[in-house]
């Protein structure tokens, strides 16, 4: 009888506890999914043929890095219609873009062709995706924007475009916070009515 | 996300939209200062300190600020939360000291230091009050308290320990096997992130899973593969110890 009532009361905080936690039950799920490893069947063959210097069977997947740990050589990317996958580096993989795994950061777009081996997904190259521009939009370089912020010279707006949270810990001087979404949603009446004055924006780097 | 903005001003007819590609990190690492929102200062989960000298400080301090006068910077070290992550503001009347605690700071492994340049000035102006007497004390037996903001899919220390003694978890070692022969928490089992894919069903199912390491990167990563399997799971983001006999300490 003690040992139910102890069982009860600390399955009750158990729910508690789960019920703050963004999780399904564990069983269910688990049981649909018995493919350890998600692999992009359908578009193996088209790859393969684009790309004959690669081993056979190369997949390639395009998202953001969620996660990367040098040390046990992983790296995991939120990839568009697959969600999360994780690839497996070695002394092997190769990295364009980049000089090493170490040059890859969280929130960064990577490019990963990989091959799926056993359990893992083997990453052959990572490649770091580079910033398009859209046209018409021109770079600003650190020496340039340093010779506008210092010392203040009032003839531009500096738009921080990251999340609100991050300019509130750090910001560039001079710098106002309209983040993307921000802007996205609202609309225009955001930005300044000359058309004319120089708009720079920045982020937390390339993504 | 700069990009996009940029796009989007084009799009509205702004004929001089620029994009700053490198940001923040090239900012910084250009050495060049970055600045703190003022509330945030006042009202933000972060750790003050005046670098001033007690007399100073005495006549007016930003409020929550901890005194350590420049000249004995080093000190520092001793006091500041244990927790690497624990954002740190910087301020003085002198920018070269300021420049130099900020420094030594990143240098002990802190990584959210930010100088606050021209801060009373800019406290003062935005018409906040300045707090007189001494300011906070901190040393090396009185650690200047940090508790960090809990993200998704993370579970707090405290929680942490308590589901643990209760017997309500199931810890998941993601270090690797070196790492955990060295000592662990009671009952965890060890998968290194590696081969975490490859050996998911011996995972248990029957209770709650926390994923942990070392700083928490590896654990992240376990804990994303996890629910995409459809364990309940969360993980700690903290740094730890575990000692042979399985004592831990966690912060």
């Amino acid at each position: 009888m003690m040992f139910k009532s102890k069982k009860a009361v600390s399955w009750l905080t158990l729910i508690l506890f789960m019920a703050g936690a963004d999780c399904v039950a564990a069983t269910e799920k688990a049981a649909v999914k018995s493919e350890p490893v998600k692999t992009a069947a359908k578009s193996e063959p088209a790859k393969t043929a684009a790309k004959p210097a690669e081993p056979a069977n190369v997949i390639s997947a395009k998202g953001k890095v969620r996660g990367i740990s040098l040390t046990a050589h992983t790296i995991a990317v939120d990839v568009k219609n697959q969600g999360f996958l994780v690839f497996k580096l070695n002394e092997r993989t190769m990295y364009k873009n980049a000089k090493s795994a170490e040059d890859i950061k969280v929130g960064e777009s990577v490019t990963v062709s990989y091959k799926p081996i056993g359990a893992d997904n083997v990453a052959y190259v990572i490649r770091k995706n580079l910033v398009k521009l859209p046209e018409g939009v021109t770079e600003i370089s650190t020496q340039e924007l340093l010779s506008l912020v210092n010392p203040h010279k009032g003839d531009y707006l500096l738009i921080d475009a990251r999340p609100a949270v991050k300019y509130k810990e750090e910001h560039i001087p001079t710098s106002v916070s309209i983040p993307f979404t921000k802007l996205k949603k609202e609309g225009k009446s955001l930005l300044p009515d000359d058309k004319n004055g120089a708009l720079i924006f920045y982020c937390g780097g390339p993504t | 996300m700069s990009p996009k903005s940029a796009g989007l001003a084009k799009k509205w007819g702004y004929a001089n939209a620029k994009v700053y590609v490198q940001g923040i990190p090239k900012w910084k690492k250009t050495g060049h200062r970055t600045e703190p929102s003022l509330e945030y200062v006042k009202d933000g989960n972060i750790v003050i300190a005046d670098l001033r000298s007690p007399e100073a400080v005495k006549a007016g301090h930003i409020p929550r600020a901890y005194g350590f006068p420049a000249k004995d910077y080093e000190w520092a070290e001793y006091a500041l939360p244990l927790s690497k992550s624990a954002p740190i503001i910087i301020y003085s009347d002198n920018d070269d000291e300021t420049e130099m605690a900020v420094k030594a700071t990143r240098k002990w492994g802190y990584k959210k230091v930010v100088g606050f340049y021209s801060a009373l000035e800019e406290w003062k102006a935005k018409g906040y009050s300045l707090k007189t007497g001494p300011a906070a004390f901190a040393d090396v037996d009185n650690i200047i308290p940090y508790e960090r903001e809990i993200g998704p899919g993370q579970i707090s220390i405290e929680d942490f320990k308590k589901a643990l003694q209760a017997d309500m978890i199931r810890v998941l070692d993601a270090r690797t096997q070196t790492d955990y022969e060295s000592g662990h928490f009671p009952g965890a089992i060890n998968i290194p992130l590696d081969e975490m894919k490859g050996r998911i069903k011996e995972i248990p199912k029957e209770k709650f899973i926390v994923v942990h390491c070392q700083t928490g990167a590896r654990g992240e990563i376990a804990y994303n593969i996890l629910k995409e399997e459809g364990f309940a799971v969360k993980y700690l983001l903290a740094e730890c110890v575990c000692e042979p006999s399985g004592e831990y300490e966690i912060w």
